[in-house]
């Protein structure tokens, strides 16, 4: 089956679509853990769930694994509807947040698992062949019979993946992965993680609510919130064109200021403070006239000088980061916001200090308006 | 105080009252054993080997208890694994106390009334007059073997089931799901997963019952009508009725050497099965 | 809506009680019926009975080893009220049992209630000692049928004073057997192994078991002659897989109708005959037991005073026949005799015909030490 797999605004390449979920709905007695949940998700694709704890993610990942059954609407497993497929049934593979690798069996034997409870059998030497193969592929050659309790979180971390992708699955499940690995560690297996996508051409389904590993690793993210998606796209796409308030703020840093619109022209759309200003920017989603809405501007898109035009500010903190310093600035009418300034315009002009006075500008075009919620 | 001293005194508690309840009986048991009997009972002190020259006639007391504490273990086993199963695995948590308690209830009554309530169950009157009435006539189930099995069963279920209950309760739910994940059908997974991980429990639980069970001698008396005959009969009958104290020392410290016996080679096969980290309990 | 609130009615309760306090049935049965069973042997277990109020000069308890449904009640009570002294009540199944107890040491016991062929064993054994007569002004010597007293003297010192006396026969349910009742042991061993067959029984007691397997091939109830004893124990193995049970506790395997036929003491068999018309009560032919129990006192008895003034008190004829009134068992002391009802002394289970007590024997001493007829039961059992 060959067919497009994603709304055109997700500018992907068209792949074919390996999983799709439609309309499906959960419910955990009253409580509605995902509700009316459209995706497709395209073969070989790196496809990540994002959301605070809480918003429905983790159940996306149980129902295409086959632990949960949907309330509602259809499951689909290349093609065919799956709802009622039992887990060991379908060609799905999850590597666990606590990874769940079995504490009586070997480094190998964990590994060669799923390929024992194959019917017909393999043979031993098949078993042996892949295991020793899979073994390579994470690195961990000479550790076959090691216990599991004499690994450490990254090691373990490893088995847990070799276990999943010894079987060649049409899909890779990794529920927060790397939750339990420091941060040094984590860095590591994104890279890791992301040559092996490419290397193996296993479609991967991640979960996450850590923004930054899901921007890292993923071809397309997924929004999450309350039991709904928000928003698919590249992460590009959400970075740059967030289609609400919470979008924007889950994906990056963004100032937000809180009006309604007045007027709706083609190119640029006026908005009323609420505390009096006017401001200009571009439609970030379909908006009326009179609707609550909010102005989205990223810090890095202001520009902090001396000369010119722009709104005077006061100087509150300063933050040097390297590539970047981020200045706290207050307004006398728009309060207090965040502006970036690229290391390269602190060498050629002098510097801000804490009380000084400037003037920050912005582009109108890149200000956004956005759903206020 | 140094460290040494406090740990001495942290042993002294059960250290004294192993020296008292346990070594020194255990030595007099044994220097009775070479005694002789007493002319109106109790022992002469001597040097003999004749009691246990005559271990040959209590053979059948040894053949009953090696035949029905294996059997009444694994009966137990076999009842009690799916229960514990049912309550660590299967049970919403809220339920969970209070279906343990339940468990634990029937203990809060002395085993005496207990067995009088099978007394009536099994007599004629209870269990066979149901089946009577359904047309199954003629059964007998008081004093029976399978009598004592049933009692012995049910005074012992406890004590299989909580050690079951807890290694499986510990089991952690996920590696369930991996294993059905990896595409292994509810029973694969149980006996590649879940009854591995519960050898600890099983092995806790065969032992406590099995040693109790080789001593047993109150479920014979009450359920088996004196005809079925234990080790344990054997020796109260010796010390109470026939008061031959050193055969009885003798008996005692047969069954004390078959009770090591067989643990040790029963803790060797545990050794091998049981392979998992710190969740071998048993010793 | 009636005002009965338990499974059986207030008339009805009383009733039993009634019959329970004339010694009629069962301590165990009453307890069944009425319900109070599981409480009773639960209160029983944890109450220490009450505390004496003023301790007189005898102490303020005295402790009885005895046997099952043995006493009246009320007569311990009156015994605390006179004396301030209460009674604690050990109760044995059998004489191996007490003297195991007492060769132990320990066993705390102020008065404790031997069978006649015991006696000689304690007194060699050093366990009992002889009683001072003076502090028993309640024991007339002359009243008692010198055939239940002589035993309670060795050596010509007085050890122990009667208490009761009765036989050891056999009950059998005649409704299983035709109406009719059988009238010996061969009868008893045969029926076993035909008609009765999974319904007979037996004692967990060597001298009445093995007793009446020599009372088959006409042997002395007492018989240790070797070959004598090789032949009851053929019969008791080759009865054993016939045999319903092997207790002492027969009673209530009789009343339900699991057994039909059992060894039986008289006090048994007189309940369970008045319960239940059909079970008879009837003496061996061949022969059988007769016992007289007596009151002794342990050498090692910690309250002698007490000891010496319970068996003073129980040895009141006026006392003493309110106790056989409530066990059912007959005394030979001819003083309480005297004050028995006709019922009682007419009635042909607890005292039978001259001629049907002539075969029967008293248990010997020997039995007791005898290490042949101990392993002969212990064989028996565990066959």
């Amino acid at each position: 089956m060959k067919s497009k797999a994603y709304d055109s605004e997700s500018q992907s390449v068209d792949r074919n679509v390996i999983a799709e979920l439609r309309d499906v709905s959960k419910s955990f007695g009253d409580v509605l853990a995902a509700s009316d949940l459209n995706l497709s998700i395209g073969e070989g694709e790196f496809l990540s769930f994002l959301g605070p704890s809480g918003c429905g993610k983790t159940t996306v990942l149980r129902i295409l694994a086959g632990f949960e059954v949907p309330t509602k609407g259809e499951v689909l497993l290349d093609g065919e509807v799956v709802n009622g497929l039992d887990a060991y049934n379908r060609p799905v593979n999850m590597v666990f947040q606590q990874y769940a690798l079995f504490p009586h069996m070997t480094v190998t034997q964990n590994i060669g698992y799923g390929l024992r409870q194959r019917r017909p059998r393999l043979s031993k030497t098949q078993i042996v062949k892949k295991v020793t193969k899979a073994l390579d592929v994470v690195q961990l050659g000479g550790f076959e019979n090691r216990r599991i309790w004499e690994m450490s979180g990254g090691q373990q971390q490893r088995v847990a993946l070799a276990r999943a992708i010894i079987n060649e699955p049409k899909l890779l499940l990794l529920d927060e992965p790397m939750a339990a690995l420091d941060r040094k560690l984590r860095k590591e297996m994104q890279i890791e993680l992301q040559n092996l996508q490419r290397q193996l051409g296993i479609t991967f389904v991640l979960v996450t609510h850590d923004q930054e590993e899901a921007l890292s690793m993923s071809d397309r993210i997924c929004i999450m919130r309350e039991g709904h998606i928000v928003q698919v796209g590249s992460p590009q796409e959400l970075y740059d064109r967030p289609k609400s308030r919470y979008v924007a703020d889950f994906v990056g840093t963004s100032n937000f200021f809180s009006g309604k619109i007045t007027n709706l022209t083609e190119n640029l759309v006026s908005v009323l403070l609420e505390n009096g200003m006017s401001m200009q920017g571009i439609l970030g989603g379909e908006l009326t006239v009179g609707q609550d809405v909010c102005i989205s501007i990223r810090p890095e898109q202001m520009r902090l000088h001396r000369q010119g035009d722009g709104l005077t500010v006061k100087v509150l903190n300063r933050i040097f980061l390297g590539e970047h310093t981020e200045y706290l600035v207050t307004h006398g009418t728009l309060g207090d916001f965040l502006v970036l300034s690229p290391r390269q315009s602190e060498l050629n002009d002098v510097p801000f200090n804490r009380g000084d006075e400037g003037l920050v500008s912005w582009d109108s075009s890149i200000a956004l308006i956005l759903e206020n919620n | 105080m140094t460290q040494q001293a406090r740990n001495w005194l942290l042993l002294a508690p059960a250290g004294t009252l192993f020296l008292v309840m346990l070594i020194i009986p255990l030595t007099v048991v044994l220097i009775f054993s070479f005694g002789e009997r007493a002319p109106s009972g109790g022992v002469v002190p001597a040097f003999t080997f004749e009691q246990y020259a005559n271990l040959p006639a209590r053979w059948t007391a040894f053949k009953n208890t090696m035949t029905l504490a294996p059997v009444g273990t694994l009966s137990a086993l076999i009842i009690a694994y799916p229960l514990a199963y049912f309550l660590a695995v299967k049970v919403d948590s809220k339920w969970k106390t209070i279906l343990l308690v339940m468990v634990i209830v029937p203990f809060w009554t002395s085993i005496l009334i207990r067995s009088y309530a099978w007394i009536f169950l099994l007599g004629g009157r209870g269990i066979p007059m149901v089946l009577d009435w359904i047309g199954i006539e003629g059964v007998r189930l008081i004093n029976t073997p399978f009598a004592v099995l049933m009692g012995i069963i049910y005074g012992y279920l406890p004590l299989m089931v909580f050690p079951i209950f807890v290694s499986l309760d510990r089991l952690d739910k996920q590696l369930l799901e991996a294993s059905s994940d990896l595409g292994a059908k509810p029973w694969r997974t149980f006996l590649q997963v879940t009854l591995p991980l519960s050898i600890p429990g099983i092995a806790t639980g065969c032992m406590l019952v099995f040693i109790l069970l080789m001593g047993e001698y109150l479920i014979p008396a009450l359920l088996g009508g004196g005809k079925v005959f234990f080790v344990g009969n054997a020796l109260v009958d010796l010390f109470l009725q026939s008061r031959n104290w050193a055969y009885g020392s003798a008996v005692a410290v047969a069954l004390i050497v078959v009770m090591l016996i067989t643990i040790t080679f029963y803790m060797r096969l545990i050794g091998r099965l049981g392979t998992s980290r710190d969740d071998v309990s048993i010793m | 809506m009636t005002k009965q609130i338990d499974h059986i009615s207030k008339k009805k309760f009383i009733e039993e009680l009634e019959r329970y306090r004339k010694g009629s049935i069962t301590r165990r049965h009453f307890m069944n019926i009425t319900g109070l069973g599981a409480a009773t042997a639960v209160l029983g277990a944890t109450m220490s009975g009450p505390q004496a109020f003023a301790a007189g000069d005898i102490g303020d308890r005295v402790v009885l080893a005895t046997w099952p449904n043995y006493h009246d009640e009320s007569n311990f009570e009156a015994f605390t009220e006179a004396t301030g002294a209460h009674v604690q009540v050990n109760v044995f199944g059998s004489n191996e049992e007490m003297l195991a107890k007492l060769q132990a040491g320990g066993s705390g016991w102020d008065v404790y209630v031997p069978t006649n062929y015991t006696i000689t064993t304690y007194v060699d054994e050093g366990l009992i000692e002889p009683l001072d007569t003076a502090k028993l002004p309640n024991y007339d010597a002359s009243a008692f049928d010198a055939r239940y007293a002589e035993a309670g003297s060795v050596g010509g010192k007085l050890y122990a004073v009667p208490k009761n006396w009765g036989s050891t026969g056999m009950a059998i349910n005649t409704a299983h057997n035709g109406g009719k009742a059988i009238s010996s042991w061969k009868e008893f061993f045969d029926i076993s192994r035909d008609s009765f067959s999974g319904r007979s029984m037996v004692h967990d007691y060597q001298l009445t078991t093995i007793g009446s397997a020599l009372n088959y091939y006409g042997y002395s109830f007492n018989s240790v002659d070797e070959s004598e004893l090789a032949d009851a124990e053929k019969l008791l193995i080759d009865v054993k897989p016939h045999l319903f049970a092997i207790t002492s506790d027969y009673q209530p395997s009789m009343r339900n109708g699991d057994a039909w036929l059992t060894i039986c003491w008289s006090g048994d068999g007189k309940q369970l005959n008045t319960d239940i018309p059909e079970i008879h009560y009837v003496l061996g032919s061949e022969g059988g037991e007769i016992w007289s129990d007596y009151y002794a006192i342990p050498k090692s008895a910690p309250h002698k005073e007490a000891a010496y003034a319970l068996i003073n008190f129980l040895l009141d004829p006026n006392v003493n026949a309110k106790e056989v009134l409530a066990h059912g068992y007959p005394t030979a002391d001819s003083n309480t005799y005297k004050l028995l009802p006709d019922s009682i002394k007419n009635d042909p289970i607890l005292f039978p015909a001259k001629e049907l007590l002539s075969p029967l024997e008293f248990g010997a001493a020997v039995t007791m030490t005898d290490p042949n007829r101990a392993e002969l039961m212990a064989r028996f059992k565990s066959a």
